[in-house]
């Protein structure tokens, strides 16, 4: 044994009590850093040697066995899964709470007040049918009654597209985390390499974070490569990450609105449904179902009021002509060189549902059409296809289909895609109003004026067989239900992600009294260690005095 | 548990917010008056509250037109009660004595002015529709034809319908001037169904019989009065007005052409014509009765409206406001909550081991 041998275990101590004193201030500096795991320094004991032949076993100090994260990976992927749950309902809550302010009945700021307005002042037109100041209010509620259900399909149309915007940068940044996750493998597999010192800490902190925060956009799977250390991280089933490299995710945005989502060319878009961006997905479906029965509520109420309106007279005892503007189709082409027209032949036969055309192989070198409800697939009619032009009459509507067409071609039909943009008054000048059933009895006559003042008590077959208020009722309870259920959905996964995250604080959290504790004794094994190397110095000047 | 300082920042954080999240909607419910503030509030509670609006805003509807209906039929009720003073007036022009020619004179002139009286009062107008046209109520319900000297129904015979509630409807408002056949009670038509014959003090024989022909549009009587001496007069009449012209003339013994009558001739026209007043006075009751028996329908379901829609507001704002002093108790309690939590928030988070090393 050598003298000098103090000397090594006092530099041994200060060595490691300097580490530990390191470690502590590193804990403290980051105890608000997100994602943040708090260290501890794993001390071990320098191997003993035997001194001489006296078998005595004497301590060579201490060594740094590592220094440990306090962390929990099961934990860290619950809190994963439940970031992917609450960036799912937070979304849709406040996507919903949009749609769900616009159609605020609680504050009278949907379109209950000026539905039941239009429809008195047709009962004030019939208590005076040749007032024309009565007339003049028709006009007036009409357009207050057009200008609210603009405005209220604008505040829609305008969260669907804040939601497609909030889709595509959203993709933006899942494509970027998975870049930060790519490189962080890398470097980790780099650091962690042969260092036989442990992990990497910091880094793999600041990549559980990352994934972390992918979860909250998007519902991603992951899995360690022991022996690299890299993380793979998985998209509906196929990689995002894997080591250093990534594959993109896409977003294609199809004509109905909705988006198509793509991994490496693959379609995934039916396997998300959590984390922001399933909530953007939901969010959409909902809202753009909510939108087309509201468009269905404007185009059924226009249709009837137009079916009423044209059997009256005016204050010149000439026939009424439509009150509103007519229904029109919209018609969307997929399909190279096949053509499709569409008419309607009789307005009182609409139903306000939305077609789907498509062709079907008839076995014998041709194709049969087949005319579908477009939202629930259910099969309106059917017949061989002739490509020199064949002609459906359909529930009021006239199909002309010609043309070469596949059976990958396709055409929709919709009476309501522009019911509400087209919403609009044929009748300007007052005296056009048709208040009369009979052109004899004008002016006195307000027959007709009673019958429109009276749709509104009516069933009609187009909005569910209920009355037009009915049908508003229940789209404005269904958008209620959806929002509460959203908030519901977010207030648990909230709660439950915090417990979650209360629970990770708990193992890997700061606690800024137990790292002054520590501090204090670190610093007093500091000063011990010194005052060791002082001690064996005084011993040795006591030698060399001799 | 190990506790970290962050779990002492997350719950102090957490439970602020919670208690200033319930204290924002306690105070818009407070700003509002409302405990509903949006429909994900209490959907069902919205539905109910959009039901009862709905039921409001039509009831609401239906008393102003109740309202305004009610003051069509009072105009139209004092409108017939002059005209019923007209009549009785014109009744005794119709048995006085037959006097010297300047009495006639002055009894022609007197039904004459009865006449034009009848006629401004058939062509009343309510808010700017004669109230007796039937539908063509932008026309007077009667014109005089100076060519065939009589008076012209213009009017029609439809009625016209008040709604007085959700899908509730008062049929046959208006009063209608005439009609085609007789067969409607009109104030100012004559109801004949079948020849009559009248056997005048004079001795002379009236026969009116009901003419659907002549004039389509209005019911016309053709009178044929024969006296002892089988001379024959014949002279028709259509209305109330027809009857007083003719009476106006026939006080100066000249037909409505103004071609000469004998004696004989005027005075049983005045009795023939007089004894039709009665008639003309009965339905006039009769077109008063269906008033009354509208304005009391109309009172009825305004009745029935005033009540449904308090009852309806009662439940809306049982549904819909918010219970100020609960809701006032509540706000309190939450802000004494509020700051014990930051009272406590603060003594904790200034708990440092920091603060007694030296």
């Amino acid at each position: 044994m050598s003298f000098l041998s103090i000397f090594e275990i006092g530099r041994t101590a200060v060595l490691a009590t300097q580490t530990q004193l390191n470690v502590v201030g590193n804990n403290l500096a980051n105890a608000a850093t997100p994602g943040y795991n708090r260290q501890e320094v794993i001390l071990d004991v320098v191997t003993p040697v035997t001194q001489g032949n006296q078998k005595i076993v004497v301590g060579q100090g201490v060594s740094v066995a590592a220094i440990r994260r306090q962390y929990d990976a099961l934990l860290q992927n619950q809190i994963n899964l439940a970031q992917q749950d609450y960036g799912q309902s937070s979304t849709l809550n406040q996507y919903l709470s949009s749609i769900d302010q616009i159609f605020n009945e609680a504050q009278n700021l949907g379109l209950a007040t000026p539905l039941t307005d239009f429809f008195n002042a047709w009962q004030e037109l019939a208590n005076n049918p040749q007032g024309l100041t009565e007339r003049s209010l028709v006009l007036q509620k009409t357009d207050s009654l057009i200008n609210s259900a603009q405005q209220m399909e604008k505040g829609v149309t305008d969260t669907l597209t804040q939601i497609n915007t909030g889709i595509t940068s959203d993709v933006t940044k899942i494509n970027d985390l998975a870049t930060q996750i790519a490189k962080l493998n890398d470097q980790i597999t780099q650091v962690e390499a042969g260092s036989g010192m442990g992990t990497s800490n910091s880094l793999r902190d600041k990549r559980d974070q990352v994934l972390k925060d992918l979860n909250y956009l998007i519902e991603a799977g992951s899995w360690e490569d022991s022996s690299s250390g890299a993380l793979t991280v998985t998209v509906g089933q196929r990689n995002l990450v894997s080591g250093s490299s990534t594959k993109t995710l896409s977003a294609i945005a199809s004509q109905n609105g909705a988006y198509t989502l793509k991994l490496d060319g693959m379609d995934i878009t039916s396997q998300v449904t959590k984390g922001e961006i399933g909530g953007l997905s939901a969010a959409s479906q909902d809202i753009r179902a909510n939108l087309q029965d509201f468009r269905k509520l404007i185009a059924s109420l226009a249709n009837q009021v137009n079916l009423q309106h044209i059997q009256g007279f005016d204050l010149d005892a000439l026939g009424g002509t439509s009150f509103f503007n007519p229904i029109q189709l919209t018609v969307v082409k997929t399909s190279a060189s096949g053509n499709l027209t569409s008419s309607i032949t009789d307005y009182s036969q609409l139903t306000m549902d939305e077609y789907a055309v498509n062709f079907v192989d008839d076995g014998s070198g041709g194709f049969n059409y087949q005319i579908t409800n477009a939202d629930t697939g259910a099969l309106k009619t059917s017949g061989a296809y002739v490509a020199a032009g064949t002609t459906v009459n359909l529930e009021g509507i006239r199909f002309v289909l010609s043309g070469t067409v596949t059976a990958q071609d396709s055409f929709s039909v919709s009476p309501l895609t522009t019911a509400i943009q087209n919403f609009g008054k044929v009748v300007t000048d007052s005296r056009k109003i048709a208040a009369s059933s009979s052109a004899t009895s004008v002016p006195g006559n307000n027959v007709n004026a009673l019958a429109v003042a009276d749709i509104i008590n009516n069933q009609i077959s187009s909005l569910d067989s209920g009355t037009v208020v009915d049908f508003y009722q229940s789209l404005v309870g269904q958008i209620g239900s959806q929002t509460k259920t959203a908030i519901d959905s977010e207030v648990f996964a909230k709660n439950f992600l915090g417990q979650l995250t209360n629970k990770r604080d708990s193992i890997s959290g700061v606690n800024m009294d137990e790292e002054a504790a520590n501090l204090i004794r670190f610093q007093r094994a500091f000063q011990a260690a010194a005052r060791l190397i002082s001690t064996a110095d005084e011993l040795f000047q006591t030698l060399l005095n001799l | 548990m190990r506790i970290s300082s962050n779990m002492f920042y997350n719950h102090i954080s957490q439970g602020l917010m919670d208690n200033l999240n319930e204290l924002d909607t306690l105070s818009t419910q407070i700003a509002t008056g409302q405990k509903i503030n949006k429909p994900s509030d209490d959907v069902l509670g919205t539905l109910k509250s959009m039901e009862y609006k709905l039921t409001i805003s039509q009831n609401k509807q239906g008393q102003q037109n109740i309202i305004e209906a009610n003051n069509y039929l009072n105009f139209t009720s004092s409108v017939l009660t002059q005209v019923s003073n007209t009549i009785a007036s014109l009744k005794k022009t119709t048995i006085q004595p037959e006097g010297t020619a300047q009495d006639q004179t002055y009894y022609s002139s007197q039904a004459a002015a009865l006449r034009d009286n009848l006629l401004d009062l058939s062509n009343s107008t309510y808010l700017n529709s004669y109230i007796f046209a039937g539908t063509l109520s932008d026309q007077k319900s009667y014109v005089y034809d100076a060519t065939n000297h009589i008076y012209l129904y213009q009017g029609n015979s439809q009625q016209s319908s008040v709604s007085i509630g959700p899908g509730i409807n008062l049929n046959s408002l208006n009063i209608i001037g005439n009609s085609p056949n007789g067969t409607t009670n009109t104030p100012f038509g004559y109801t004949l169904a079948a020849a009559a014959t009248t056997t005048l003090p004079s001795g002379s024989v009236a026969v009116c019989t009901p003419d659907a022909l002549t004039h389509p549009n209005s019911n016309t009587i053709n009178v044929q009065i024969t006296d002892s001496l089988t001379n024959v007069d014949n002279f028709s009449f259509s209305n109330i007005i027809d009857v007083a012209n003719i009476i106006s003339q026939a006080w100066i013994q000249k037909d409505v052409d103004g071609t000469a009558l004998t004696a004989q001739q005027s005075r049983d026209r005045i009795e023939v014509l007089g004894s039709t007043l009665d008639q003309f006075q009965n339905q006039l009751l009769v077109a008063q009765g269906q008033i009354g028996i509208n304005q009391v329908q109309l009172n009825d379901q305004k009745t029935r409206l005033d009540t449904t829609t308090a009852t309806q507001e009662n439940n809306l704002s049982e549904i819909q406001d918010a219970d100020l002093d609960k809701t006032i108790i509540s706000l309190q309690q939450i802000g004494t909550a509020l700051n014990a939590l930051r009272s406590a928030s603060s003594k904790i988070l200034s708990q440092s081991l920091f603060d007694f090393l030296r």
